[in-house]
């Protein structure tokens, strides 16, 4: 090969157990991050702004709650670790639509309401998260 | 005083390099063209050629035409300084680094394929990073960066196949253009 005196032929052809072990701790390396990256935790209590307070609630404890918002009243049902809405005076009740929120990050709200609600967990790492 | 000379004198390494960045841009463009499923998923492909071109001329070579081929390839695309072309461009850089670094510490025991995983794995998580840090700094972005690399092992292992059966076909006929090894 006159054209490429310097070339190492057999380096160009070759397939190696290093080419081999580089694939394997790449594949390594992307499953642990899409393990650590798409984990999401579930949330320990929830944060509830409304006008006049912000309200932490356990979301282990079963419960239906009330909060009064600038329209009127929002119904907010606990149940099994779970969130939602039940009913709020709004007009297009996008806050019942988005249904049980449970993650650590889930956020929903009443904005005609000025209702909101965070799901967090006891060590949260983010504020919110959405996508 | 010297007189100035009015047009330069062109080595036939000048002419190898316009070539083969020629042969990179033409492949470039061609896969600009392909729909994509996801922004910043791409086969890379051109990537096959710096790989080559690394192996049979010198990783000093392999940049000339890696560069060439981002900045020409941006000025025919109209995304020359647009944060296309600076993805791009710090994608190439990453990838020559990484090119460089692993054949001066791994370069007795790696193939082609590694080379072209590891290539693809820091244009990928170089790109990433600047689309990041500049451009969308929220984290939600880190949910797509698993996805992201394995798309680039994906395309990197293709790659380094496609690169060993083109390296194995030069070596059976020697180069089927004079020019570039005039």
């Amino acid at each position: 090969m006159k054209n490429y005196p310097d070339t190492d032929w057999q380096a160009l052809t070759r397939i190696t157990y290093v080419d081999k072990l580089i694939v394997v701790l790449a594949i390594t390396l992307i499953t642990s991050l899409f393990v650590t990256i798409w984990h999401a935790q579930q949330g320990t209590h929830a944060s509830i702004q409304s006008p006049q307070q912000l309200l932490q609630l356990d979301l282990q404890h079963a419960q239906t709650i009330e909060v009064a918002g600038v329209q009127g009243t929002s119904i907010l049902q606990v149940n099994n670790g779970k969130l939602r809405f039940v009913s709020s005076p709004c007009k297009r009740k996008i806050c019942i639509h988005s249904g049980w929120q449970h993650l650590d990050g889930d956020v929903t709200a009443c904005l005609p309401n000025r209702v909101s609600v965070a799901i967090r967990h006891r060590d949260s790492p983010y504020d919110s998260i959405n996508f | 005083m010297r007189q100035q000379r009015d047009t330069y004198q062109t080595t036939s390494v000048d002419h190898r390099i316009a070539w083969l960045a020629a042969l990179a841009i033409a492949i470039h463009i061609f896969e600009a063209s392909f729909p994509s499923p996801l922004p910043g998923v791409k086969p890379g492909l051109a990537n096959i050629i710096t790989l080559l071109v690394m192996m049979l001329f010198g990783w000093r070579m392999a940049a000339w035409v890696s560069l060439l081929r981002v900045i020409v390839g941006s000025l025919l695309l109209g995304t020359f300084l647009s944060p296309t072309f600076i993805l791009s461009l710090s994608g190439a850089l990453a990838a020559l680094l990484m090119l460089g670094v692993t054949k001066l510490l791994l370069g007795r025991v790696l193939g082609l394929i590694g080379f072209a995983v590891l290539a693809a794995l820091a244009h990928m998580l170089a790109q990433f990073f600047v689309a990041y840090t500049l451009f969308m700094p929220h984290p939600a972005l880190l949910h797509l960066l698993p996805i992201l690399l394995s798309a680039a092992l994906i395309f990197g292992i293709f790659s380094g196949i496609i690169a060993i059966r083109i390296a194995k076909h030069i070596k059976a006929y020697g180069s089927t253009n004079d020019i570039i090894t005039r």
